[in-house]
């Protein structure tokens, strides 16, 4: 009994002068000799957090993210699983370009107040610091994100069919805008126009075919319409 | 388990799907309650506005407080304001016309708060100091008693009183919607209506159809078909947003002016009651407090929502007789303490009677059986902090302070806790007698609690502070 007691009391003086006199004997030679440590139990937590994305400081609108919008489950924005948001001056841009219509004529409430730089700059993802106080955007489109996105597509689509209407038509070309109904090539051809105008790239076999069941029966004017505001509020011009 | 237990636990009803969020709002549909948290940016200071001092180096001078009511309260009236000396600061309004109107079920609470950088204590004043797992009291009262309300939780006025709270289970439906321009926020509730030469709702219809196809065949759609922020765009478009949209909530919200704005040629259309705004909030269409209040009434009796912020902006609204707020709102005492503090109180104080009078005249939900709107209303007039209690011109930021707390839900016509006459510095009391008592304080997290407790809000770590409740 006696020597049990005495073996565990030298095997304890063993271990508190380990550390006692500052050296590591009991981590594996390999590891003590080429600098490599081994890490403590906060070491071991954080490096998790980097890994798995637990950090302390997440976003609070969006408990997958961190605090600077990347996903926390460790994948990259190049996973499946992760979206970047474009916002206001990106939509605008690119639905200026993709109309071309001067960014400022693009949509105006009761045809005087800003669409995009005013009445739903909120929602687009801007903020207002100086006078609104809102010192920082939203992290997420809001639940309204979409109805403003929908009304400035609209309008600016509105925009462009009246001017192309009055002739010499630089985006809705070989398209009738009036009561006749289109062709289906002419269907096809535009919806790849407007897909490599606001979307940057052809339209997919499957897209066109979509696009022409889509817009069957309607005339020119109306399908013009219809597929300027699908292919122009499609999630491609809000997200990538 | 009953109601009280399922609430505490449910951390997980936050961090679940919509349908489960609203089906437990439905569930409570009969409790609907409404909190206006009022945005008193720059720092109210509560011995300018109910606890004026009679005595003592913050007093005011006899001629410059209002009549003895015989309530605890003490207010100054209108001052001879100004900017400078230059722009005629101030409308006019006495605080003591609001006390005469409602002041037994007004009452105030003195605190001491723990930061005086405006920011991070406008938050604190709205999270309690993160008592409620970082939730915003908008934030619990939507979560709890918003009923099938769409837009339950709106932010009208931001600088950290808008922002959403820390909580990050919390479901998207109950955080904070930011608005930028309240007269025309009605715009946001409607993808097409109102757009001249626009296409009508068939054939809107089969562009959102149409849209909807194209991106079931599409790549990028495909690809990220697992992204939660894709996901809840797509859920917010295809269901929420098109019950608001059909809810026709564009001309229920609308506040302009139907004449000058030529709306009927838009195809708009205004709400019955803007009228009646329009006479009690006539400079609406320049003043964004009025325009604020107003849309506040309308968001809150049309059903949309039950959990909204608001305040003055920080913008002087100029005029040829002056302005009725100072720049920077409270803050501008640094420069004129009296000035801002006396304008401001009266500022804020003349839009919340007008509100208070409509929410008392009108019932919830447009149903007579659920009474009127004001029984079940909370106003919590929130500020970051106090100011310097010896003012001579102009005065800094002060931990030591109160807030003002309105509804018929409270002990009204009480101040819990009391002020040192020799100092100006405010002092605490029972939290459940609400007794005051010389040598303590009281905190955000009582305040939060507070409020919690008058409004039946339950959550863990809640301190008990029965003194308020009515």
């Amino acid at each position: 009994m006696l020597t049990q007691y005495t073996v565990i009391f030298l095997i304890s003086i063993f271990l508190s002068s380990c550390s006692f006199f500052g050296q590591d004997f009991l981590t594996p030679r390999s590891k003590r000799f080429t600098g490599e440590r081994t890490p403590d139990a906060t070491e071991n937590d954080r490096a998790d957090d980097l890994i798995k994305g637990n950090n302390k400081t997440g976003n609070p609108q969006n408990p997958e993210e961190d605090a600077f919008g990347e996903p926390k489950n460790g994948e990259t924005f190049s996973g499946k699983k992760s979206i970047m948001w474009r916002r206001y001056r990106s939509i605008e841009a690119n639905l200026s370009s993709a109309l071309a219509l001067a960014e400022d004529s693009l949509c105006k409430e009761i045809e005087k107040f800003s669409c995009v730089r005013q009445v739903h700059l909120t929602f687009l993802g801007g903020n207002d610091p100086y006078e609104l106080a809102q010192y920082r955007p939203l992290s997420n489109p809001a639940i309204l994100t979409s109805l403003s996105f929908e009304r400035v597509v609209v309008s600016s689509c509105v925009k462009r069919l009246a001017l192309d209407s009055e002739g010499n038509p630089l985006v809705f070309r070989g398209f009738p805008l009036d009561e006749n109904i289109p062709q289906k090539e002419q269907v096809d051809f535009l919806t790849n126009t407007l897909y490599q105008r606001f979307h940057g790239r052809d339209a997919e076999r499957n897209e066109i075919a979509t696009a022409i069941e889509g817009v069957a029966g309607l005339t020119g004017a109306d399908a013009a319409m219809t597929l300027c505001v699908a292919v122009g509020s499609h999630l491609e011009m809000i997200f990538n | 388990m009953n109601r009280r237990k399922f609430i505490m636990n449910s951390g997980l009803v936050g961090a679940s799907p919509l349908w489960l969020s609203k089906s437990l709002a439905a569930q409570q549909a009969k409790d609907k309650k409404f909190v206006f948290v009022v945005a008193a940016a720059g720092g109210a200071s509560i011995i300018d506005g109910f606890l004026a001092q009679t005595s003592g180096p913050a007093a005011y001078q006899a001629g410059q407080l209002g009549p003895d009511t015989g309530l605890p309260f003490r207010s100054p009236v209108p001052l001879d304001n100004s900017i400078q000396g230059v722009i005629p600061l101030g409308n006019g309004y006495d605080i003591n016309t609001f006390l005469s109107k409602h002041g037994n079920q007004t009452a105030v609470m003195t605190c001491e708060v723990s930061s005086v950088n405006h920011l991070i204590a406008a938050e604190r004043a709205v999270t309690g100091d993160n008592i409620n797992r970082g939730r915003t009291i908008t934030e619990e009262v939507s979560f709890q008693y918003s009923g099938n309300s769409l837009l339950p939780n709106i932010a009208l006025s931001a600088g950290g009183y808008g922002s959403p709270g820390r909580d990050i289970t919390l479901s998207d439906l109950h955080r904070p919607v930011p608005v930028s321009d309240p007269l025309m926020f009605a715009f946001a509730t409607h993808g097409y209506k109102g757009i001249k030469g626009g296409p009508g709702g068939s054939i809107m219809e089969r562009s959102r159809i149409l849209r909807y196809n194209l991106e079931k065949v599409s790549k990028v759609g495909q690809s990220f078909a697992k992204s939660d922020r894709l996901k809840a765009y797509l859920h917010n478009r295809e269901k929420v947003a098109r019950s608001i949209e059909r809810g026709d909530s564009i001309s229920k919200l609308l506040l302009l002016d139907p004449a000058t704005n030529q709306l009927e040629s838009f195809g708009l259309k205004v709400s019955a009651d803007l009228e009646n705004l329009f006479g009690l909030f006539p400079n609406m269409a320049e003043d964004p407090m009025e325009s604020q209040t107003a849309l506040a009434f309308l968001l809150a009796s049309s059903g949309m929502s039950n959990a909204i912020t608001f305040g003055p902006s920080g913008k002087p609204v100029m005029s040829a007789e002056g302005t009725p707020n100072s720049p920077i709102a409270f803050d501008w005492s640094h420069l004129d303490h009296r000035g801002a503090q006396n304008a401001m109180w009266g500022y804020i104080l003349s839009n919340l009677d007008k509100l208070i009078d409509l929410l008392k005249a009108t019932d919830i939900d447009g149903d007579p059986a659920k009474g009127k709107m004001w029984d079940k209303s909370l106003i919590y007039v929130a500020t970051e902090f106090g100011r310097d209690k010896v003012a001579s011109g102009g005065s800094g930021h002060h931990l030591n302070n109160g807030v003002a707390i309105i509804s018929p839900m409270i002990k009204g016509g009480n101040v819990f806790g009391g002020v040192k006459a020799d100092t100006g510095i405010t002092y605490g009391f029972d939290p459940m007698s609400g007794e005051p008592i010389q040598g303590t304080t009281m905190n955000e997290k009582h305040i939060y609690s507070a409020i919690a407790t008058a409004l039946d809000l339950d959550f863990p770590g809640r301190i008990e502070m029965a003194c308020l409740k009515g």
